[in-house]
């Protein structure tokens, strides 16, 4: 810990522990709080008294400084660390209070009708039991985990309710609830973790804080925890000991029909229309009372809005701004306050004034899901009250969430019901895919967290440390600055510009390199190593393994969730520095440490156009035999067997395009031609390295992630497999493989999974919103007699991007053909095969392209007989290049 | 014959009987010299029938190895053979030569050992 305390002067130590105590006692006295506590000043520090225990702390000097501006971050800090919880996180932006307060809970409880069985959680909690509430959306969940917040409320507990849902909450808010929430004397406190599916690393370290938190706390604490049924396993595995009750929208409905007398068959009739959804179900209730009948969808959408609206009507503004709202908050999608004053500020202020929207922090929201989806519904269907232009409201989510940024979207899509999506029979647009390829790197980013948990150095190996971290940064994991801490500790980053060094000793990965100089022997001895550079009995190992590692370290700082600056600057000065006067870096025998190297750099935002060294290593890699290392398409890597020419090609690529090359180029356009022609052999087993980095290559230069599901489904049920996670550290002389395989696979497919993943959110979202069971007002609305327009469209884009690439990759298979070709009088007689096929693709091309333009045309316009022609070029273009494989048009998009 | 046609790994089989004919040679050279040093003659003609058809068979395998890269699974049948003959037509006169010196080391050794008969 920081020595900090020492340098406070007392007067200093005594009004900050007086200000820190107000923060933890807010108005109450100390007796009353919920934790007993006291801060003392001491000479060098602050005592920190808990319950009985007393802790000393030493603030650091970031909290000294921010103890004047922000009392309560600097107590939940103490309290961390007297908790023992991780201190990562910004400091500031921790002193609003959006936890449900219980207010809000008893008016989310009021009116509502008891639903049978939630007395006996009652019990069970008063007993000691912690709950958890599992069960689908809308199947009243949250309703029941407030009704036995209100009743136990009346019985004199107090109330904390966490939405992990919002990426801003954690275990910190626990803290923080069982500080400040001081209602009466209370003895017992109810805390509910709703939403747990979005929050699993919070889970785990709740696991750690309960415990410490019931030994120090004068009240007991009980916890209630409200998921989805994805959620189960993750609460079964933090809190075994909890309760699981299944919450089913059935319940609600049986309560509801009970209480207001219906038959069996009226029943069932509920059940069909509102297919397990509790709010339709009440909403079909009420109607049913004064219709004399069960009323359609439309009514029911009608009832909702006109409930949530009112009589008067909207102004265009207000409606536009509702539209946008109820577009985003159908996939619980919260709507920035700020973003909705940008679209329109009286349009806002009307829809707050009216209370149809309502306020949460700096949020917005119609209030549930099922509720805006059946505003959404109604709007859709009154084209007079909807101002023309509007954009589809899938289009509209998507490109708020993407203005939102990476974290918006990951909280999204961790409330999103993919599980279902992911196992429908039918995937016409490969959503059920998608959605099982997000599952699995959910699955993968767990089993990475947890292995670094385990043991951050992994092994003490760097390479396994840089590709966790790097996938853990990905997805904004909490778990990347442990990874942080030990790969920045690890090695050294002279000020010089020399090669980074490790301290004390090389680190386990240096073992790799011992097994690679066997095999560069064994290549010079078999005479297969024809390209450049020194043999390998002259080659520096030591400084190879430096160069190789200067790559990863700088690609880490790059792709970091903190980025170290002078780091940085410092592994930019080595690159510089180290470069040979060729533009390659050290051994120039070895290309894929140039890529290595290239990648690290391209990462932290250089590229080929500002950036010397940069540029100079793209124009080495691209340098033909024998001066360079590119020869007909192919990198090989010379290191013999270490690296295949498919690993080492892939990776030359895939630097170079991150560089900033484009991917027209002609020694890219081969080096894809070679990968796809390769394909089978790094598809095969054992290739996982290979196929990974293929796969993310050619994504990274335009193909299509259709085009190669089937090896990303091998290689994602290959990392979920236990076994290679138990394999992870061994060494390349006892493997025969690289010793930071797993985590470098794991980073590869996370990166592919993810940017796929949110490059298709309009078809994910749209994929959730029709679905085969259950209905939504969402999905009522989408169901035309004809195809939507931007689904036509969508279809029409992903069959033209596939004919696209291999059109593209034929006409530049027979370039290069001609241009390898050697020019002999005598076989010119009869030449022309090649390129009369030369030029039959390229009519083909020129054909495309012009689909292409007819489709944009439609988009902008939606005239039919544009899209006929679309569809009749591309079914005519589709079965010359693809023969029997193609499927028209018409049925893909049915 | 069409060069695209002729198989290197045959090449490399005549290569390999033309050096084991060498070696055995060498193996049985008797005691007399004048008989010894003719045999080491007809040894060395055979021992260059070898090298010859050897240096012909990597030329041939290099230019099938330029086909192999060049030609790729949506080629046509024409394509292909068009490729293979071109990347033939490249080595042709080294192979020619390096044929025909063969031939003509095959001769001179079957006219030296026909002489020491």
């Amino acid at each position: 810990m920081a020595e900090a305390g020492s340098a406070l002067p007392a007067r200093a130590r005594i009004e900050l522990a007086r200000s820190v105590n107000n923060a933890l006692h807010g108005t109450c006295p100390p007796q009353r709080a919920i934790l007993p506590s006291h801060i003392e000043p001491t000479d060098t520090a602050l005592t920190v008294r808990l319950g009985g225990a007393r802790l000393d702390i030493v603030l650091s000097p970031t909290e000294v400084s921010l103890s004047e501006t922000n009392r309560d971050a600097v107590a939940l800090r103490i309290l961390a660390r007297a908790f023992g919880t991780p201190e990562d996180g910004p400091l500031e932006g921790r002193s609003r209070t959006p936890l449900t307060t219980l207010e809000q809970v008893r008016q989310l409880g009021s009116g509502t009708i008891p639903i049978r069985g939630r007395s006996s959680f009652i019990e069970r909690v008063l007993a000691g039991q912690d709950i958890s509430i599992i069960g689908p959306s809308s199947s009243g969940k949250s309703i029941s985990a407030a009704q036995i917040c209100t009743a136990l409320s009346a019985r004199g507990w107090t109330i904390s309710w966490i939405d992990l849902s919002d990426p801003d909450r954690d275990e910190r808010d626990l803290l923080l609830a069982a500080c400040r929430t001081a209602v009466g004397p209370a003895k017992s406190h109810l805390v509910v973790v709703d939403d747990v599916q979005a929050g699993p690393s919070v889970m785990g370290r709740l696991r750690h804080l309960v415990p410490q938190l019931r030994a120090v706390a004068a009240s007991r604490v009980q916890l209630l925890f409200v998921g989805w049924d994805s959620a189960s396993s993750l609460i079964e595995s933090e809190f075994p000991a909890s309760v699981r009750v299944a919450c089913k929208g059935d319940d609600v409905l049986q309560a509801l029909a009970e209480h207001r007398g219906l038959s069996a068959i009226e029943v069932d009739q509920l059940r069909g229309l509102s297919k397990g959804d509790a709010l339709i179900a009440s909403l079909a209730i009420d109607l049913r009372a004064g219709l004399g009948r069960f009323p359609t969808i439309e009514e029911i959408a009608q009832r909702a809005v006109s409930r949530t609206i009112g009589g008067e009507q909207l102004s265009g503004d207000a409606v536009r701004l509702l539209y946008s709202i109820c577009a985003s908050n159908q996939f619980d999608i919260e709507v920035e306050a700020d973003s909705a004053q940008a679209l329109s500020s009286t349009g806002l202020a009307e829809l707050l004034q009216r209370r149809i929207v309502r306020r949460a922090g700096n949020f917005l929201a119609v209030g549930h899901r099922s509720l805006a989806a059946m505003i959404l519904h109604h709007l859709r269907r009154s084209p007079s009250q909807l101002p023309p232009g509007l954009d589809p409201p899938v289009r509209v989510a998507v490109q708020y969430l993407r203005s939102a940024g990476d974290r918006q979207i990951l909280a999204v899509l961790e409330r999103l019901d993919l599980a279902s999506l992911a196992i429908r029979s039918e995937d016409h647009h490969g959503t059920a895919f998608l959605a099982r390829a997000w599952e699995s790197l959910r699955t993968l980013v767990r089993y990475v967290a947890k292995k670094a948990e385990a043991d951050v150095t992994w092994g003490d190996n760097l390479a396994s440390a840089v590709f966790a971290g790097e996938a853990l940064a990905q997805v904004n994991h909490p778990g990347w600055h442990d990874v942080a801490a030990f790969v920045r500790d690890r090695w050294d980053i002279p000020e010089d510009g020399a090669l980074p060094s490790p301290r004390a000793r090389p680190s386990a990965e240096r073992a790799d390199f011992d097994e690679i100089q066997k095999r560069m022997v064994q290549e010079d001895r078999e005479f297969t190593y024809r390209g450049i550079g020194d043999p390998a009995d002259r080659i520096d190992f030591n400084r190879f393994h430096q160069t190789w590692t200067l790559g990863l370290l700088v690609g880490f700082e790059g792709t970091a969730r903190e980025p170290s600056i002078e780091r940085l600057r410092r592994l930019r000065r080595s690159a510089a520095h180290n470069q040979e006067p060729t533009g390659a870096f050290y051994p120039e025998r070895v290309p894929w440490v140039t890529a290595r190297v290239l990648l690290g750099l391209a990462a932290a935002g250089d590229t080929a156009s500002n950036s010397d060294v940069c540029r100079r290593a793209c124009d080495w890699l691209r340098t033909p035999s024998p001066a360079g290392p590119y020869r007909f398409g192919v990198w090989e890597s010379g290191t013999g067997t270490w690296n295949t020419p498919a690993m080492t090609t892939a990776l030359c690529i895939l630097a170079m395009v991150r560089a900033g090359v484009s991917p027209s180029d002609r020694t890219i356009q081969a080096g894809s031609s070679y990968l796809l022609n390769a394909r089978r052999q790094w598809s095969a087993p054992g290739g996982e390295i290979d196929a990974v980095a293929a796969v993310e290559t050619l994504l990274a230069i335009g193909g299509r992630w259709r085009e190669f599901a089937t090896e990303l489904a091998t290689i994602l049920t290959w990392s979920r497999d236990r076994e290679p996670w138990t394999r992870t550290g061994r060494l390349a002389s006892d493997s025969k493989e690289e010793s930071s395989k797993v985590p470098f696979v794991a980073r590869g497919l996370i990166e592919v999974v993810w940017e796929t993943v949110k490059s298709e959110l309009p078809a994910l979202l749209e994929g959730i919103v029709i679905t085969d069971e259950g209905t939504t007002m969402a999905s009522a609305s989408t169901v035309a007699p004809d195809l939507p327009l931007h689904t036509f469209a969508d279809v029409a884009t992903g069959c033209l991007q596939q004919l696209r690439r291999f059109i593209e990759g034929n006409v530049s298979e027979r370039h290069l053909a001609l241009a390898a070709l050697p020019q002999t009088g005598r076989s010119r007689e009869r030449a022309g095969a090649v390129e009369e096929a030369l030029q039959r693709w390229m009519e083909r091309e020129a054909r495309l392209r012009k689909v292409e333009n007819q489709l944009l045309e439609y988009r902008r316009t939606g005239n039919q007989d544009l899209r006929r022609e679309v569809e009749e070029a591309t079914d005519r273009l589709g079965a010359e290049c693809l023969q029997q494989s193609w499927t028209p048009l018409a049925e893909l998009a049915r | 014959m069409k060069l695209r046609n002729l198989s290197p790994a045959f090449v490399n089989f005549l290569a390999g009987i033309a050096a084991a004919g060498a070696v055995n040679l060498v193996t049985t050279i008797p005691s007399s010299k004048p008989v010894a040093l003719h045999l080491a003659v007809v040894a060395v003609a055979w021992a260059a029938v070898a090298v010859s058809l050897a240096v012909a068979a990597g030329q041939l395998d290099d230019a099938r190895r330029q086909a192999d890269r060049l030609v790729t699974g949506r080629m046509g049948p024409r394509e292909r053979a068009e490729i293979e003959e071109r990347t033939a037509e490249s080595v042709r006169s080294k192979v020619t030569w390096l044929l025909a010196a063969a031939l003509v080391f095959v001769a001179v050794g079957v006219a030296l050992w026909l002489a020491l008969l």
